[in-house]
């Protein structure tokens, strides 16, 4: 029924995209223990682009634009109201840590960077409580909230590495302390994407118990799931796995301080977990079957 | 003017006609793809053809010609995020034009598909219970054009009195979601709630 | 949109948008342009806009439903903008609203339809392609008379046909129906008459065979209030959800019957109804056309059983067994004698052999009769459809055996098995003067009639009033009906047929809307709807109050529109019978006039026209207990005998009998005394159905009355035209829900989605009736007419349509 949601698709990818490359860029820079590392200085302000582009894909889904300042006016029962207003402070909190560092770039503004990152984390959990409808049981499970945390992690990562692996190739090969860092940086991605993969892959059967209690119920929403069967589902898994297992590769090779070909191949490896993502948030949107009439 | 007003349908003198529908359709001037009444079909049974080519079946249908139930606990309401949808001080659940950003996500939580998308108006549009005919001592229009009567309207509490308080036959959805002021009386091809016997037959007039 | 603009629309309790009103205003494009615009102009109706008065007229519905209703016009600048209902009176049953269905309801996009026809206008293409030029009014009027001088000097006055048209058939000032009641019928009167035709499209066969059974012009059945009194009611393909669907009519009479009564519901269809949803508390699904094979089944276990009535049958019919036969027939022809197998076809008509033929399971059968004939009083009532049937003139017959079996004739809470009456009141009419010619034909026959006039003959033909027609049809007057080419059968072959302009000369047409048989008119004429004239119409009977419905004029005729009477009123100038055509009173003096003779009927109407104009509805409840016809007959036959030959009830009949002995039929038809099961062609044991394996039956559909309202989008839109497919013949042809599927046989094809439902029987489609035949230019329908599918071979008796008899293939598109 929701199949055409495109721009509820991007926005929410490319809003879990910025929170992700916050997150995982200021994990990475306290476990780096480094203030400002040249590999780090391009996450945030990507993020704060990704965000802004996300939040004006998101008028276009309303009917009527022109009152959209009104739409934070019901914080006390709505959710989406709360959405806009966590994605709003998410972004400004992420503007206000790339203008500080771009000015200053001596200060690590760590304390910044935990709200910029804790901010992130409230905006994708409040993100998925919008879908969380009691007349709408495909949605309305913890399995909403674990795949737009997973799709956080894996694309934020995916992002996060690609910029480091641009900003790596300037790295100095001999410099000892480099290469520990690096090692740290690609810890904390490596961590990171599997925690996303887990997401997802615990998701998923949540996700088909409840579409297979959900079909069958006599309702009018017609799922684009049942329509296109599971080969669409197949291929969504192919494509993260694909991108996750490139990505794995790059991070061997960045370990072992190899940079040949590092960014052709990271960005090989978000573009196919990019597709993977993309893919599967039509397929959450097209498996809207609510109840009732 | 009343409160909590309700909506009583009797489905052994509802036909499907849809008269209430084009009724609705006429005063509200409704464009193409909206629709604040709508009448679903329910159907179900089985048909098993005997050796001599004789056939046995236990097919049942019967229609709902649902609106908005103005409910209790307008999830509408709730999930609006400008406040544009609203309940007034009777208990009527209106959209304000004026406020309504365009967003569609009362209609995706409504239960009963309520809130319409105008797309030309880019907002969301739906029964006012014909506020301004109550206004004038009049009823609904879809209530004035039932030729059966099987559709009534009245107070909650009236209602319940005179017809019990069978609220719930398949496939509407659960009351305590949303608490609609709207009751039935159940014909004996009623399913119960959570039925799986029929399904919703007519998708594409709905 | 600015928001404030927004906010009215929305918020105003008028609700109408002015962009809506600007779409129509396009549209209507000729009243934009003669008014400059200004007509649409600022109806956006902001509340207490200063200056635009909205005034309330009392309108009508003046189709063909068997219902009648009240509408009310909310105008505003000469627009209308809204559609209301009877909302008159408190409501009490017997004084009740009579509340128009969606249909009435939706006549505001009716009147300011898209394709509404502005001007006179002559055929410049081909004849049914379409093609019109404007021309004025005295053009039109002019050729008009030129070709009906020519045709009557050439052909004589029986060469002159007025069509079948019942698309203002409710009116009473511009009536469309019977051309005898008509405007025209008194032009052509004053002409020296015309062909005339005999029996309906909705009646033929039931209207035609009932008399035998029961005598008289016409058998009516007990009223839907007396089921009040009953404990069983067995409706066979009576669908008043879908035929009666007023609310001051039948189907809110048997709503509250059922509710005020005990009864248990069965019906007996093909379908499982909008009548049967509502109401049944069983239904059993029938093969279309089989409905008299399963009364034999039901006859054999009651006589079996021994649970027929036998001081009925006994005192009150004849032809039940050998003793009560009339004279001058063989042995072995009784009833009796055919349900047991001891006539000439020497088959017992057992429940298994009815299971067969009927689809129904023989257990059910057996059950069914013991039910039938334990209820007393039992309530058997028949539709039309089961008799719109190659042989229906037997079935509808043949449900009559059911109580006269068991003795449900003549008794409070009982039926004889005809379709239910009711009270009704009746406005006086204008005299239509008296037909010279005597000559009628069957309603159905007259694309015959175009193709082999003189070779029709009465006892082949079902020519009345001659032995023989003296001559084709070649002036056809056409005023609102489709039944020229989309109502009729064989649409294709009637297109053919009509577009050979040697044989028919001339078609007139006179018409709201660019309909498929319009499409066929050499001269095409915009008529005036009800709205834009003062018009009375008839209350519908109904089972416990009558009413009449004063119609005033709501707004100015669109664009050119003519009222029938003046366009009739054109013609008579031009042919020299002016004054006798119009006796010097304009229109609007005949309407007066037909009110004070109305008042002559019931002096208590109002004075003054202009009164009950302003009341809109006048309605009178029925006093006393619902009428039971036959009751005088069932108590003391030999004082209050019927108008059968005999007098009494002729379940064999003699004069059918001698029918059978003197037509000329053709093979495979029959026309037999009892009332037999007739197996028939394109019916369930016709061998085509190799190639054509299903029977196809075209039901009535809430869209529309007939195939009027076909043209309203706010109709489509809420109930869609589809055709109806078992599941189980769907998933044979891979067909699923939507899917677009071609239906067709060797008449035709038509496209259209399919509705994949559980609600109609295997081994049946049904396509509703009424949608307008729209062929593409290799014939093929996507409008959806069933009547590209129906056959042009009419039944033996009645000479009548057969549209539900069909064989057809369906596959996926």
């Amino acid at each position: 029924m929701l199949g055409n949601e495109w721009s509820l698709v991007l926005f929410t990818i490319l809003v879990q995209t910025a929170a992700g490359l916050v997150v995982v860029s200021e994990t990475a820079r306290r476990a780096g223990d480094v203030h400002s590392p040249r590999q780090l200085s391009w996450q945030i302000p990507g993020a704060c682009g990704l965000a802004a582009l996300g939040l004006l894909v998101s008028l276009t889904h309303l009917g009527s634009p022109q009152n959209s300042v009104l739409a934070v006016a019901n914080l006390g029962d709505s959710w989406l109201s709360r959405e806009i207003l966590a994605t709003s402070v998410f972004f400004l909190a992420s503007l206000a840590l790339a203008m500080v560092r771009w000015k200053r770039p001596e200060r690590s503004a760590s304390g910044l960077g935990i709200l910029a990152a804790c901010l992130g984390l409230a905006d994708v959990f409040v993100m998925s409580r919008v879908y969380q409808l009691p007349a709408v049981p495909v949605w309305n499970t913890v399995a909403t909230t674990l795949g737009f945390f997973g799709t956080m992690f894996l694309t934020g990562t995916l992002a996060t590495g690609v910029l480091f692996s641009i900003q790596s190739r300037q790295a100095q090969q001999g410099d000892p302390q480099a290469a520990q860092q690096r090692t740290r940086l690609v810890g904390v991605l490596f961590v990171a994407a599997v925690l996303g993969l887990a997401l997802k892959l615990i998701g998923l059967p949540l996700d088909m118990i409840a579409l297979s209690a959900a079909d069958n119920l006599g309702t009018s929403g017609v799922s684009l799931l049942a329509s296109a069967g599971t080969g669409l589902l197949v291929m969504r898994l192919l494509l993260v796995l694909a991108g996750a297992a490139i990505f794995a590769w790059v991070a061997m090779r960045i370990l072992a301080g190899r940079s040949a070909a590092l960014v052709q191949a990271s960005l090989v490896a978000l573009c196919l977990v990019l597709a993977g993502e993309l893919l599967g948030r039509f397929l959450f949107y097209g498996s809207y079957i609510r109840i009732g009439l | 003017m009343q409160k909590r007003l309700a909506f009583h349908l009797d489905m052994n003198a509802c036909t499907g006609c849809k008269t209430c529908m084009i009724a609705c359709i006429d005063k509200n001037d409704l464009a193409d793809g909206v629709l604040y009444r709508r009448v679903s079909e329910y159907t179900g049974g089985d048909w098993i053809r005997n050796a001599d080519g004789t056939y046995e079946q236990n097919v049942f249908s019967y229609y709902l010609s649902i609106s908005c139930n103005h409910c209790e606990n307008p999830i509408c309401v709730r999930s609006c995020p400008t406040t544009a949808m609203y309940k007034d001080e009777n208990g009527i659940v209106s959209v304000n034009p004026e406020k309504c950003v365009g967003c569609r996500y009362c209609e995706w939580g409504c239960p009963y598909s309520a809130p319409q998308f105008n797309a030309e108006l880019g907002i969301m549009t739906k029964c006012d219970f014909c506020r301004d005919y109550l206004d004038l001592g009049k009823p609904p229009a879809c209530v004035a054009a039932c030729p059966t009567r099987a559709l009534t309207f009245g107070p909650y509490q009236e209602l319940l009195d005179k017809y019990g308080q069978a609220q719930l036959v398949a496939p509407l959805p659960d009351t305590a979601i949303t608490q609609p002021n709207l009751l039935f009386t159940p014909s004996r091809k009623a399913q119960p709630a959570g039925s799986r016997n029929g399904k919703i037959s007519n998708p594409e007039e709905v | 949109m600015p928001s404030n603009e927004t906010s009215a629309a929305v918020q105003a309790g008028n609700g109408i948008r002015r962009r809506s009103l600007l779409k129509w205003g396009a549209a209507l494009g000729g009243v934009a342009a003669l008014t400059g615009g200004g007509l649409f102009f600022g109806l956006k109706p902001v509340n207490g806009s200063p200056g635009k008065k909205e005034e309330l007229f009392w309108t009508a519905c003046t189709v063909n439903c068997g219902s009648r209703c009240v509408l009310r016009a909310h105008v505003i600048d000469g627009v209308i903008t809204r559609i209301e209902t009877d909302d008159t009176g408190v409501d009490v049953y017997g004084q009740h609203q009579d509340r128009a269905c969606l249909r009435g309801r939706a006549m505001r996009h009716r009147i300011y339809a898209p394709d509404r026809l502005k001007y006179p206008m002559k055929r410049v293409g081909k004849r049914g392609e379409g093609k019109f030029e404007r021309i004025s009014w005295d053009q039109a009027l002019d050729e008009i008379a030129a070709r009906l001088k020519k045709t009557i000097e050439t052909h004589g006055n029986e060469s002159v046909y007025i069509n079948y048209a019942t698309g203002c058939t409710g009116s009473v000032m511009s009536d469309s129906y019977a051309p005898a009641s008509t405007w025209l019928g008194r032009l052509m009167n004053c002409l020296g008459g015309y062909l005339n035709h005999y029996g309906t499209y909705s009646t033929a066969q039931i209207a035609r065979a009932l008399p035998f059974t029961f005598g008289g012009s016409s058998v009516n059945g007990n009223s839907f209030a007396d089921i009040v009194n009953s404990k069983l009611v067995v409706l066979f393909g009576n669908n008043p959800a879908a035929t009666r669907m007023s609310g001051g009519g039948q189907i809110y009479d048997i709503v509250k019957s059922r509710e005020k009564g005990n009864a248990r519901f069965i019906v007996i269809d093909p379908r499982y109804t909008d009548t049967a949803v509502s109401l049944a508390d069983e239904w059993i699904p029938i093969r279309p056309g089989t409905d008299a094979a399963l009364v034999n089944g039901l006859a054999y276990v009651m006589i079996g059983e021994d649970l027929v009535d036998h001081d009925f049958l006994t005192r009150c019919t004849v032809g039940y067994d050998e003793d009560s036969m009339p004279e001058g027939v063989p042995e072995g022809n009784s009833y009796k004698s055919y349900i047991l197998g001891q006539g000439a076809d020497k088959t017992p008509k057992t429940p298994a052999w009815a299971a067969a033929i009927t689809g129904i399971p023989e257990r059910r059968i057996v059950q069914l009769a013991r039910e039938i004939a334990g209820a007393k009083p039992c309530y058997v009532v028949q539709g039309w459809g089961p008799q719109r049937q190659a042989s229906g003139e037997q079935i509808s017959r043949a449900i009559c055996m059911l109580p006269i079996l068991t003795g449900n004739v003549g008794v409070q809470g009982g039926n004889n098995g005809a379709r239910e009456s009711g009270v009704s009141s009746t406005f006086a009419r204008y005299p239509t003067l008296t037909n010279p010619v005597k000559t009628s034909i069957s309603v159905f026959t007259w694309t015959d009639a175009i193709e082999r006039g003189p070779e029709m003959t009465a006892t082949a033909d079902g020519v009345q009033g001659r032995d023989r027609l003296v001559a084709p049809i070649k002036f056809i007057w056409n005023y609102a009906g489709n039944c020229l080419v989309n109502q009729h059968s064989d649409a294709n072959r009637t297109a053919r047929i009509l577009g050979d302009e040697a044989k028919c000369e001339t078609i007139v047409v006179i018409e709201n809307f660019m309909t498929p048989s319009a499409k066929f008119a050499d001269i095409l004429l915009p008529a005036t709807t009800c709205a834009e004239e003062d018009d009375f119409a008839d209350g519908a009977y109904t089972a416990a109050m009558s009413y009449l419905i004063f119609a005033r004029k709501a707004i100015e005729p669109l664009f050119e529109s003519r009222s029938i009477y003046d366009v009739c009123a054109g013609v008579a100038k031009r042919m020299g019978v002016e004054q006798a055509y119009t006796e010097g009173r304009s229109r609007d003096d005949w309407v007066r006039w037909v009110y004070g003779e109305t008042r002559k009927k019931y002096p208590e109407l109002p004075e003054k026209v202009e009164d009950a104009f302003a009341m809109g509805i006048w309605k009178k409840e029925r006093a006393g207990l619902p009428a039971v016809p036959y009751k005088d007959f069932r108590e003391d036959p030999e004082t209050n005998p019927l108008k059968t030959p005999s007098g009494k009830v002729e379940i064999f009949s003699k004069q059918l009998w001698d029918i059978a002995e003197t037509w000329t039929l053709p093979e495979g038809d029959r026309i037999s005394g009892l009332p037999e099961y007739n197996p028939t062609w394109e019916g369930v044991s016709d061998p085509l159905r190799e190639k054509y394996p299903l029977q196809l039956i075209g039901h009535h559909y809430k869209q529309r009355t007939h195939s009027t309202y076909g043209n309203v989008d706010w109709l489509k839109r809420v109930a869609p035209q589809e055709l109806w497919i078992n599941p189980a013949d769907a998933e044979a042809r891979g067909i699923k829900h939507a899917d677009m599927v071609k239906v067709y046989n060797d008449r035709g094809t038509v496209l259209i989605p399919a509705k994949v439902t559980t609600r109609i029987m295997p081994g049946v489609l049904s396509l509703p009736q009424g949608a307008w035949f729209a062929p593409d230019k290799d014939g093929v329908d996507h409008g959806g007419c069933v009547n590209v599918l129906t056959s042009l071979r009419p039944s033996p008796l009645a000479k009548g349509n057969p549209q539900h008899t069909n064989l057809v293939q369906v596959v996926k598109a």
